[in-house]
């Protein structure tokens, strides 16, 4: 059985480093990768928790894991194209500017 | 007390399902097929025909899984060949038919509106397959039994349905929409 602590120290830090990425950056390339470390952060809090069982380690958790990352790489690619695209129209990556469509 | 059915042999999907995820799987190659034989109606054909098996198989799953006694079974499916606490599973009843069900009709009715509104645009293959991944991702939602068919089924129903807001990507709206789309299935902060 894994100490917890440190694993749940790393993910206190990924998620206050991911969130704080979202809040303060405007690059739309840099909230992608912001995006990216909220997800580590939660793989690794699934793993991390896997452990914890005396004896063996949950499998359960591996595979959402395997699944998790799978799906979060067709998630950042499909965001990525949508940003590429983003550039073709707006000229520009600043989220600021994506203010067109309002009522 | 409602009767119980519990499967766990093989690799088990429920007919309305798989009617879905193999007609999305087979559409690109209807696509091609209808680009080279100049039957450019076929993919629009076999939407139509896909959407409406999956209600049909929907009604036969219904007639399936009702009792003798008047109510329906819960039938539990043990999708990867395990029991439920190490793998996946899917729970149909009575909610879950109704749902998938729904979703099946309004998908025809997609599909045969589709027809004539999307007349002009361009790659209706990429389209019709996206649409038919995205009824295959509800139905799986509706039918999930667990937190990780849930989750699997929702990511491939997010996935498809934003990329379809994105769809006319030509114009500056469809992509903003998007791109303001994408978060409800990442929990990005709406700005």
């Amino acid at each position: 059985m894994l100490p917890l602590s440190p694993f749940l120290v790393s993910v206190a830090l990924m998620l206050v480093i991911g969130l704080g990425c979202l809040m303060i950056k405007r690059d739309m390339v840099r909230l992608l990768i912001g995006v990216e470390i909220l997800f580590n952060a939660a793989n690794l809090c699934f793993i991390a928790f896997s452990t914890q069982n005396i004896g063996f380690v949950d499998p359960f958790a591996h595979s959402v894991v395997m699944m998790a990352i799978v799906l979060d790489g067709t998630v950042i690619a499909v965001g990525l194209a949508m940003v590429l695209n983003v550039y073709k129209h707006y000229k520009t990556l600043d989220i600021r500017k994506l203010r067109r469509l309002r009522w | 007390m409602v009767a119980q059915e519990f499967i766990s042999q093989g690799i088990n999907l429920p007919l309305p399902l798989f009617v879905l995820l193999v007609g999305g799987i087979i559409s690109p190659l209807i696509g091609i097929l209808a680009e080279k034989v100049g039957l450019v109606k076929l993919r629009e054909a076999w939407m139509v025909i896909v959407s409406g098996a999956a209600f049909v198989s929907n009604y036969m799953l219904y007639q399936d899984l009702s009792t003798s006694e008047g109510d329906i079974a819960v039938r539990v499916i043990a999708i990867w060949g395990q029991n439920p606490p190490l793998g996946g599973c899917l729970e149909i009843d009575a909610l879950s038919i109704y749902m998938a069900g729904s979703v099946a009709f309004i998908g025809f009715l997609v599909a045969i509106y589709s027809v004539h509104y999307m007349e002009r645009e361009s790659r209706l293959t990429e389209f019709y397959t996206l649409v038919t991944f995205m009824m295959a991702g509800m139905t799986g939602i509706a039918m999930a039994g667990d937190f990780f068919t849930l989750f699997i089924f929702w990511e491939l129903m997010g996935l498809s349905s934003y990329v379809l807001v994105a769809f006319l990507k030509a114009r500056w709206g469809p992509i903003e929409a998007g791109l303001k789309a994408w978060p409800s299935s990442t929990g990005w902060p709406e700005r």
